[in-house]
């Protein structure tokens, strides 16, 4: 039964590191940064350094490393999908085979580019997971509010958004607990949630489901009173109790990221 | 002596072992209930009540430790549906587990799942709609979402009691009622405790319910058992229990003052009829005190 509140969803995981302490922008802007780097990157050495920081990276967060790789398990199968379809159709037409399956062929050009795709999509996964490791959901909400600011002319709900992510994350335990209750208290009445065919298991999941969208919609509807009731009225002269403001650290960790990017990406035309 | 129900060993749970986030919620707790009692069972927030009694039907199973239910050990692989049959746990709010279309239906879920015939079903829902005092032809039809609060707990009660459980586990059954509601169903669960034999666990903050339907009290505090005694003898320590966040009921507050402003009551009554009966008594035996004193 603890399976619910194993669920790493908004898996932030509290410390007091470095990486921690950065401005939520920084780090979203260096995410970015990172994510087009691993697309651009065309050669294993490049990918090598890039691999490189970003294990420095980790290790400054303090983020145990078996919690980062344990983010890869929901996408394992992805990997090795990846990885079998590249080794025999990734070759363009190469022509060292290494084995053949039927009509399917195995080249070496295709395995060399299987691992080359798998390890770019490890290191993309690593690299947005250690954002959210990171930085607490408010904390990412805030900073996705401040850098879509300035669009808001151009019709870009910033603040909007961010008050329904910000909203949503908050309730996702909320909702998990809830969840886990309700299950509970069906099961006390002999409800048996993991046994029979797919449409016993889909018929069980009504008297959870019932109960969960009655206490969601009623939650919805307390929230939205006690918002109104303290004023609020939309992001227009908000003011906020902890206020965003980019420190030395930040522009040193920008020209870390940005040097580091630049090598990774240099060391490809060498 | 009646025999166990429940026994629990050196039970320790521990929630996300091995996670960042892992707490200790059990610290090792003995604990016995026997067959017909009437156990309250009391702590600050957070000392591991709720915990428990999950672990009374297989909810929650031990990190260390043992649990046995009616003779059978609850851990994986043993026969928790006898156990869930056994023990009926009621959770707090227990109004929000409400699902299916009409009363009837909802309480009949729990009897519908242990297999029984319609007619039994049928039997079941109307008996258990009647032990918490909603008329099964008038409430039975209707949408369970059109009940008020108070009735709709009872609906939820009701759904417990289908199951014919042998031990009641009541989590704050009457937060959120009104005085009136809360009067209704303390009276029914102690009817269910005299008439029907139900072992009962009542966890409440209310000091006063607890005085009035427990025979035993039991307090829990950071995941130990902190004190284990009749009711009276619990409640005759109120320093220690007021040490860690709790307190004694109303009734034997007053007379705690009382006897700290000099009247020589004794303390160890917990109802107000009980409170002023003593009161009473003391009074009339001691003139001298009541001509100087008033």
């Amino acid at each position: 039964m603890e399976l619910l509140r194993s669920l790493t969803l908004g898996q932030y995981v509290p410390r007091a590191s470095p990486v921690h302490r950065l401005d939520p922008r920084t780090k979203i802007l260096a995410t970015t940064v990172l994510m087009v780097v691993v697309f651009l990157v065309k050669d294993f050495r490049g990918l090598g350094l890039f691999g490189a920081f970003l294990a420095a990276a980790v290790a400054l967060s303090q983020v145990p490393a078996g919690f980062v790789l344990r983010g890869l398990r929901p996408i394992w199968f992805l990997l090795l999908l990846t990885l079998v379809l590249q080794v025999f159709f990734g070759g363009g037409g190469g022509s060292t085979v290494l084995w053949r399956l039927g009509p399917f062929v195995a080249t070496r050009e295709g395995l060399v580019q299987g691992l080359f795709v798998t390890a770019r999509l490890v290191l993309l996964v690593v690299s947005t997971s250690l954002l959210t490791f990171t930085t607490s959901p408010v904390e990412l909400a805030d900073g996705m509010e401040r850098l879509l600011w300035p669009f808001r002319r151009l019709g870009v709900p910033a603040h909007e958004l961010a008050m329904m992510m910000t909203i949503a994350l908050r309730f996702i335990p909320t909702l998990v607990e809830e969840t886990e209750k309700i299950m509970k208290a069906q099961m006390a009445r002999g409800a048996e949630l993991d046994t029979g065919g797919p449409l016993r298991r889909a018929r069980a999941l009504v008297p959870i489901l019932v109960p969960l969208f009655v206490s969601a919609f009623r939650r919805a509807e307390e929230l939205a009173v006690a918002m109104e009731a303290r004023g609020y009225r939309g992001g227009e002269g908000r003011t906020r109790m902890k206020q965003l403001r980019y420190r030395a650290q930040d522009l040193w960790a920008a020209l870390v990221v940005l040097g580091t990017n630049a090598l990774v990406l240099w060391s490809g035309r060498l | 002596m009646s025999e166990p129900v429940v026994m629990c060993e050196g039970l320790v749970h521990v929630y996300l072992r091995g996670t960042p986030f892992e707490s200790v919620a059990l610290r090792g707790v003995d604990l016995v209930i026997r067959r017909g009692e009437c156990l309250g069972l009391v702590g600050p927030t957070g000392s591991g009540k709720s915990t428990l009694v999950q672990h009374f039907n297989g909810l929650l199973r031990p990190t260390e430790g043992r649990v046995r239910v009616g003779g059978v050990e609850v851990r994986p692989g043993s026969n928790l549906r006898d156990v869930r049959r056994k023990v009926g746990l009621l959770f707090q709010y227990p109004e929000h587990q409400l699902f299916e279309a009409t009363v009837f239906d909802d309480v009949a879920f729990g009897p519908r799942n242990l297999g029984l015939a319609p007619d039994e079903v049928r039997a079941r829902v109307r008996e258990s709609l009647q032990w918490v005092g909603l008329d099964p032809d008038r409430f039975g039809p209707r949408s369970p979402f059109s009940l008020s609060g108070g009735e709709m707990r009872r609906v939820a009660i009701a759904g417990v009691l289908a199951m014919r459980p042998e031990v009641l586990v009541l989590d704050e059954p009457t937060a959120g009622l009104d005085p009136e509601g809360r009067r209704e169903l303390l009276g029914r669960v102690r009817d269910l405790h005299r008439r029907a034999g139900l072992t009962v666990v009542l966890i409440s903050h209310r000091m006063d319910d607890v005085a009035r339907l427990c025979q035993r009290v039991v307090v829990l505090h950071q995941g130990r058992v902190f004190l284990d005694a009749p009711v009276r003898e619990a409640f005759a320590q109120a320093d220690e229990l007021r040490s860690i966040g709790l307190d004694v009921p109303r009734a034997t507050d007053v007379l705690l003052r009382l006897r700290a402003a000099g009247l020589p009551v004794r303390c160890d009554r917990l109802t107000v009829e009980e409170a002023c009966e003593e009161i009473a008594r003391v009074i009339r035996g001691n003139r001298s005190w009541s001509s100087s004193g008033a």
